[in-house]
């Protein structure tokens, strides 16, 4: 019986330590990369184009199941921060439109969805795991990174991204 | 270096049929170590090591193996987290003992004389390439070996920072044949491996497979592609065989 307690105290243990890693982590890479994608709809997108405000750059492919796992969370985060200069780009690798679209349809979001269809974003923005996340500030330099699933509506996320948004001007 | 010893010798028999569950092996290590393992014994002139991965032997690895002796190559799957009784979870992978890899590719082509090539998936071909570098030069122990989907980075960075290849696959000099599932992370930085694999003097084949993530040949949540890709396995391992092969 004390061994069964032993083993299910280490088990919480082991799980609090992969909760953990899977925080938002400060940054400590290079200068922001450029992102200039097409959206779903043909439009080009520019990140520098969202300067003033928070950015999440998320990489993921609707083949990834920690990816798909976090997609509705990303959904809620984006309607918690209605009306806040908050803005998600969530990158695809390499699958075409019509593939992404059909998922998007069954998981109903409507996030900015760009498709990297050669990889470039991902070389650049260093992306060897799926899902990659990063939070972009308003003045467009990158401050957060996370590597794996997290729930993005949940407060340690939201906090981080909240303490990012600039002041409201009066 | 060292002999190992095959503990439980067979003698394949002309027009022996390779059971379809294996035969049961053990390998004693210089070092005192038994291993365990699965042998798929065949007529023909070529010897599979199956190394198994940080998942461990799986069974569609062992169906492979039937397969594959069915058409004369021989396989040995050693169980080599069960012989130092380890965990079968990634960093168990850091914990086996390279030169006892080492010892089994030798003991593999001494004891059978056959032309022996390696093949493994994900974390195994750390294994698979640091025992290659440190098997004597002058003989002709391992002839190439076949990586699904490896894993050959020190480990996955930060966001941000440039991920690091083991130093071994500069030091690397063998034909080797890459099997690289296309929906993965990895697809998209499989020319850099291979140019880092070039550079230490290895002959590099890439084959990229279609519509299929790492591991799909024994993931649970596999899809239909990679269930019909996962039956075509031992096909695919012919395949790289005789890119191999024709590499020499």
């Amino acid at each position: 019986m004390k061994k069964l307690f032993l083993l299910v105290v280490l088990g919480c243990v082991v799980l609090l330590g992969s909760a953990q890693a899977r925080e938002l982590q400060s940054y400590k890479g290079n200068a922001t990369p450029p992102l200039n994608l097409k959206d779903l709809n043909g439009k080009t997108v520019n990140l520098k184009d969202y300067r003033g405000r928070v950015v999440l750059i998320n990489f993921w492919a609707t083949w990834c199941p920690p990816c798909r796992a976090e997609m509705p969370s990303m959904q809620r985060l984006k309607e918690k921060m209605a009306g806040k200069p908050f803005v998600i780009l969530a990158v695809d690798m390499g699958e075409t439109k019509d593939v992404v679209n059909a998922y998007i349809r069954e998981i109903k979001t409507d996030f900015i969805v760009l498709l990297d269809k050669d990889g470039d974003a991902l070389k650049a923005w260093k992306v060897f795991a799926f899902p990659t996340s990063y939070v972009v500030d308003a003045q467009g330099k990158i401050r957060y990174g996370l590597f794996g699933a997290t729930e993005w509506d949940e407060a340690g996320a939201v906090e981080k991204i909240t303490g990012l948004l600039p002041p409201v001007a009066n | 270096m060292l002999r190992a010893t095959l503990l439980t010798l067979f003698l394949p028999l002309p027009g022996l049929a390779a059971p379809q569950n294996g035969i049961a092996q053990t390998i004693r290590l210089p070092g005192g170590t038994d291993v365990s393992a699965t042998v798929f014994p065949a007529k023909g002139k070529i010897l599979l090591l199956w190394l198994p991965s940080e998942s461990g032997l799986v069974g569609a690895e062992l169906k492979t193996a039937a397969a594959l002796a069915k058409t004369g190559t021989e396989v040995w799957l050693p169980d080599l987290q069960g012989a130092y009784f380890l965990p079968v979870v990634p960093s168990s992978m850091e914990q086996i003992p390279v030169a006892d890899v080492a010892h089994l590719i030798a003991e593999a082509q001494l004891h059978s004389r056959k032309a022996v090539y390696v093949v493994t998936e994900g974390r195994g071909a750390m294994l698979a390439l640091q025992a290659a570098a440190i098997l004597p030069k002058n003989r002709q122990m391992l002839r190439g070996v076949i990586l699904l989907s490896p894993n050959l980075y020190v480990a996955t960075p930060d966001p941000g920072k440039e991920a690091e290849y083991l130093p071994v696959t500069s030091h690397t000099k063998l034909p080797i044949a890459i099997l690289q599932a296309e929906n993965s992370p990895w697809k998209w930085r499989i020319e850099q491996l291979r140019s880092r694999l070039e550079q230490g003097g290895s002959k590099v084949n890439v084959v990229l497979l279609p519509g299929v993530r790492d591991r799909f040949y024994f993931r649970d949540d596999a899809l239909p592609p990679e269930q019909a890709l996962a039956a075509r396995l031992p096909g695919l391992v012919l395949n790289a065989l005789k890119s191999l092969e024709g590499k020499r």
